[in-house]
Order: C-alpha cells, then structure tokens, then sequence
C-alpha cells in the first residue's frame, strides 16, 4: 500500500552549517549543537511514511525537532536538505516544485494546527472569517456557500457557532483550537499536522477536543501526523510512533510496542518518566 | 495457520544499569485453522510475553511467526511492517487481557460495536450486535450507556471479550480474560468462546482454571521458567 506522503531524509539546520554538522550531533553525540561550526541540526535524516487513514504521533521532548519537522512539512519552512513525496503527485519531490504549486499543495491537500494560535489565525479577524478565509484559498468563490461551510464546521468542532462573528482575540485558549481545527479541515485536506494542539489547556477540555479529533479523523477520512510530548495524547491518538532526540528518530513503532516495549535508552527514559 | 519457529524474547533494560531479562527462549509450536491452543506454565515463563510477541506488542529478538493471512498470504509477524501488522490487527488478529485497555468517555455499547464499526458495518446494526454479544456475557442492559471506567473489574472483562469476539477475528489471542469472574458468567464466556470456535477462529489462550482449559483446548502447550 503506497503512502500518502512519504518522507525522505528531511535535515533542516539553523546556523551556516559544515560537513561535520551531522556527524557530530545526535542522540550518540548527545547534542544538537555541531561542535565545530555551533550550527543547530535541527532535525536531520528523517525518514518517514504516512498511510491512509493512520494516525502518526511523534514524541520527544523540547528540542527534539518535532515542530521543526512539522512545519517543514507544511512550507512553513525551507530544508535544509530532504524530500518530500505525496501521494497524488507520486514522482514529484514537493520541495522542488514551485512557490506557486506548493501554495496550491498546502490550501488543497493540507491543514495544520499550531499549539499556539496566533500562529495559524488572525487574532482580529471574525472566528468564521478565518475558517472562510482557507475555504477561499482552495478556491472558493461563493461568498453564501463560504459561510455555511465555515458555520458548518465550526459545528462540528463543537465550537459555539453563535460566537462565530467573534475575533478569536475574544476566544478562550480551547475555543481557539476549535477554531484552529475546523480551519485546518475546511479544505478537506489529506493530511493534517497538529502540532501540541492541546498543551496548555485544562484537563477536561484536552480531553473533549481529542476525542472530537479521534471522531473527525474517521468521518473526514484524513491522515494525521501529532505531534506531542504527552505520552496520553500519543496512545489516545496514534496507531504508529517515531520517537524523536536531537533532531533524529530514534525509534519508529506501533504505539503499543513502543509504550511497552521500548527499545532505545531514549524510549525507555521517556516511558519510564509517564507520570 | 499460525507456525511460532525457535522464539526468543531478551529484555534490554537501559534505565536500570543495562540490565538484560529472558523472557522466554527458543519456543517453536504451531495452530491449525480453527483450534484451540491453551498454554500453560508457572507465572514468570513467558506465557504473557510469547502471546505479546505474536500480537506483536513485544518485537521478537529472535525466531520467527508465519501467519497465514486471509488477503496477503503467508507473513512472519516478527519482521513484518509496522503498518501491516495494524491492518492485520483491524481485519484479522484480535487480542484481548485481563485488563480493559480502551478509549476512556466512550459508552459500553459503543466500545463494543467500534471493531464493526471500522470494518464498514452499519453504526446502528454494529451496535445492535454488540447488545446481542453482552446480553450473551450476561452484563446488565443498565449498564450499556454508561462508561467502561465506572464498571466492576468482571463487567469489564466481559465487554472486553465482548469487543473481542465481536468481529470473528481469525486468530484471536486471549490472555487470562477471565481472571476476576464468577462462575455463572465464566460459563457464559467459555460458550461464546466455543460458540465463535465453530465459525472457524483460531485461539491461542492462557487461563488458569483448569475448567477453561479442559473445558475450550484442544492441545496444551506447557511453557517452563
């Protein structure tokens, strides 16, 4: 079964970088700092597959290069070296194509939800005019149709739909999220990255909005990448796990396997540290 | 159907001093469609690790697992994709323990009818089988709506072996399901379990009542430390 997209050596470097920048990090070098150019490997050599359908969690912690890799994934920012296939334009690496097509690619195909909100809304503008605003970008032009789509999805977020006329500056944190993810989804994309989507927000609100997402997942039929730090959104969520350190991946399982069967000294130390 | 060859399953611990842990060593056995292999052995021979190995919760460190596939013919469950093993898990391989490992805040009812309800089955006939299966394991009606959380540990075990059974896995695993029941409902299971024997699963089981064992097996299969 070919995936949906399909990563291949996915480096990303923050400094001017040299040709010991990847020998000299990493979970063995216990570091990500090059010790010879002090360039951050940000993340490096990642390869990884996502299927139809499928949850992928990735886990790691601070600074392990989970957003980095993520926001990569959706051109928010440039590789430093990679490719990136997908599923609908099979022989083409993404990265290669052109500002335009990738534009095309991420209103289309793609969503995402930052775990901070100012990232991916407009504070000042209505909550239905951010989720119109995506529906826009992949080409809707009917300004009526727009609306009750936006109206519609907002619903299904569970977000107050009478306070859709509402900038999200005036939103709760969760409300924002909600927000964030009925943007995400407008499109019907293929694919969609939720980075940290629920740190931050109380107990009982994490929970209602991950179990809203496990029930979108299977009606909207989207696969999803998590990223998190939390070893319970990982198991609600994810069929497969990568672990991340230092920018690489450690460890790459079923969810079960790797909560209970843990190979990597990483992994262990990380599983053994659940609360 | 299922052939387990030379099996060995070593712990690495790193967390503490790079310890190593035998779980079993060098256990080869195999299953025809449609029996059922009971295992035995003393706590701590490796009963629950060998059915975690096949499961493919624990990943073998040696040896190999050829299942029989329903779609994709003959596949060694020790070195096969990730990402297969999880399509075999939703289609074709059940496992059920003695502990209750859902979705928390999802009702009763609908934990049970989830496995239909992937496979593509209608929302309300899935559920309405899943009543049809609890009623079988004798759990009170009062009880379907509600969350498996709030449930005594032996309701628990029964809407897990309910969840189980519901989709007729080829090769269903079972791990001292029936730990914590009382006499009437460990009948109940042991009849539901005959019953799905007949529509051809495969079982491999660990029990510690000799009645099950008696009561379900065709073979034992006796594990030692």
């Amino acid at each position: 079964m070919a995936p949906v997209l399909k990563l291949k050596n996915i480096t990303r470097l923050f400094g001017k970088g040299c040709p010991s920048c990847l020998e000299s990090t990493g979970p063995d070098a216990d570091t990500n700092v090059c010790s010879h150019c002090g360039t951050v490997v940000a993340c490096a050599c990642v390869s990884l597959d996502l299927y139809h359908d499928e949850i992928l969690g990735i886990m790691g912690e601070s600074g392990s290069g989970k957003s980095t890799l993520l926001k990569t994934l959706h051109f928010d920012i440039a590789v430093s070296s990679g490719e990136i296939y997908f599923e609908n334009c099979a022989d083409i690496n993404l990265l290669t194509m052109s500002p335009f097509e990738k534009r095309r690619i991420r209103n289309f195909e793609m969503g995402i939800v930052y775990q901070n909100p100012h990232l991916g809304l407009k504070m000042e503008v209505s909550s239905g005019g951010n989720v119109a605003e995506k529906l826009l970008m992949a080409g809707w032009k009917n300004i009526d149709k727009t609306r009750k789509r936006s109206r519609s999805l907002l619903r299904e977020t569970e977000f107050p739909v009478g306070r859709m006329d509402e900038p999200p500056k005036n939103l709760s944190g969760g409300e924002q999220q909600r927000v964030q993810i009925a943007r995400a989804l407008s499109s019907n994309p293929k694919v969609l990255f939720l980075d940290e989507m629920t740190t931050g927000l109380d107990l009982s609100v994490q929970a209602r909005i991950l179990d809203m997402l496990r029930s979108l997942q299977k009606r909207f039929h989207v696969s999803m990448i998590v990223v998190s730090h939390d070893l319970g959104v990982i198991r609600l969520l994810a069929q497969r796990t990568a672990v991340m350190k230092y920018g690489r991946v450690v460890e790459l399982g079923l969810t079960d396997q790797i909560l209970e069967d843990p190979r990597h000294p990483y992994t262990q130390l990380l599983v053994n540290s659940e609360l | 159907m299922l052939e387990v060859k030379n099996l060995s399953k070593v712990f690495r611990l790193y967390t503490v001093g790079d310890k190593t842990i035998e779980g079993f060593r060098d256990v080869s056995l195999s299953v025809k469609t449609g029996e059922f292999l009971g295992i035995s052995g003393p706590s701590g021979a490796g009963k629950s690790s060998l059915l975690k190995c096949i499961y493919r919760t624990y990943i073998p460190t040696g040896g190999e697992i050829w299942y029989h596939s329903a779609k994709g013919g003959c596949v060694n469950l020790a070195t096969l994709p990730d990402y297969e093993v999880a399509i075999l898990r939703e289609r074709e391989i059940g496992y059920v323990s003695q502990f209750l490992n859902v979705i928390p805040r999802i009702p009763v009812v609908d934990v049970v009818a989830e496995p239909l309800i992937r496979m593509g089955i209608d929302t309300r006939e899935a559920r309405l089988e899943a009543v049809k299966v609890l009623e079988r394991l004798l759990v009170s009606s009062a009880l379907f709506d509600i969350y498996p959380a709030t449930m005594s540990g032996g309701e628990r075990q029964r809407v897990n072996i309910a969840r189980a059974v519901i989709g007729c896995p080829r090769l269903l695993l079972l791990d001292e399901p029936t730990a914590s029941l009382d006499k009437r409902s460990m009948a109940a299971v042991i009849d539901l379990l005959k019953n799905i024997k007949e529509k051809e699963t495969t079982m491999i089981g660990i029990f510690h009542d000799p009645l099950i064992i008696d009561g379900l097996s065709d073979r034992v299969f006796r594990m030692t430390d």
